[in-house]
């Protein structure tokens, strides 16, 4: 009698894990779906609402652009706590990056309305457009130095060597492209600085900017856990 | 403030920062943060925290001011 009552003990805790297991595979399949039925929705109003050969073409296709992006902003809205359980970052991790998200967004925004605002005398000496990219590459910097430094960014430091050669290269290429520009004078034409002449060098310097604080951190994180071993050694009941 | 409670709890099982992260399932820099005090957890976690090192969330988390007198 007894070992019928564990076998269907046994049986219904096997059964109860079985479905936990099956609700979250239920879970994840629902999103990746949902990720993917959104995609086809960016790439059907894409290739939908914007014709081709029409006058309109680039205006209709930034409308089918922003649409798709709805659709995937409403769907992760509505699906934003499954898409949390399933990332691997912690609440903490979650919570910087909304924090260097903020900053970054505040950073470009004021730093690019500034530049419009001001257009009328930064025009004379450099194109618009340089100033409001190097306004979003601020932004950027300051979000993904924040998220970095905060350890909010797995890529940087769990991937460290890979994240380092893959800046590294594309910093190499843009400084190929930058000197190119130099040696054909596109930097300043006219007395204007051009966008076609600095547009790799600004983004050297902010690859660079990146490079630097993933070694900053790196040094950060040798030090702290240097910092945690005889911490270990605290003696059990001494507070 | 530095959470002392939580280190020497964690010092009394010969836990790591790492080995208490990979049991409550959080990054080592955010056990790190808790301790340091620089980062409020979520109930969630502290409940996480306190069945992974057998202790109630008073013994980990309850700061006790200068004078106060608990009633247990």
């Amino acid at each position: 009698m007894c070992k019928i009552y564990l076998t269907f003990q046994t049986s219904c805790a096997i059964v109860k894990t079985q479905k936990m297991e099956v609700s979250r595979l239920t879970k994840k399949r629902k999103t990746i779906w949902g990720l993917v039925i959104a995609a086809i929705f960016v790439l059907i109003a894409m290739i939908v609402v914007a014709p081709k050969d029409s006058s309109v073409n680039n205006a209709m296709l930034i409308c089918a652009v922003i649409l798709g992006l709805l659709l995937v902003a409403i769907f992760v809205v509505g699906m934003h706590k499954e898409i949390m359980e399933l990332s691997d970052y912690d609440e903490r991790q979650i919570a910087m990056q909304g924090k260097a998200y903020k900053y970054g967004f505040w950073v470009a925004s004021i730093f690019n309305t500034a530049a419009v605002l001001a257009d009328d005398v930064l025009g004379k000496y450099v194109e618009i457009r340089v100033v409001l990219m190097a306004g979003i590459l601020l932004g950027f910097a300051v979000m993904l130095s924040y998220a970095i430094l905060h350890d909010a960014y797995f890529r940087a430091y769990e991937k460290k060597s890979w994240f380092t050669v893959g800046k590294l290269t594309t910093l190499v290429m843009d400084a190929r492209v930058a000197y190119t520009a130099w040696q054909r004078g596109n930097v300043i034409v006219d007395g204007v600085v051009t966008f076609e002449g600095v547009a790799d060098l600004l983004m050297c310097i902010f690859l660079t900017y990146i490079v630097v604080i993933v070694m900053i951190k790196g040094l950060m994180e040798r030090k702290e856990k240097k910092d945690e071993e005889p911490e270990i050694e605290i003696r059990p009941g001494a507070f | 403030m530095k959470n002392l409670k939580l280190k020497s709890a964690r010092a009394h099982f010969d836990m790591s920062q790492q080995d208490l992260a990979d049991a409550v399932g959080v990054s080592r820099q955010t056990i790190n943060a808790i301790e340091k005090g620089d980062y409020n957890p979520t109930i969630k976690l502290c409940i996480a925290i306190c069945k992974a090192l057998h202790k109630t969330l008073d013994e980990l988390f309850w700061e006790e001011t200068e004078g106060e007198e608990r009633n247990d």
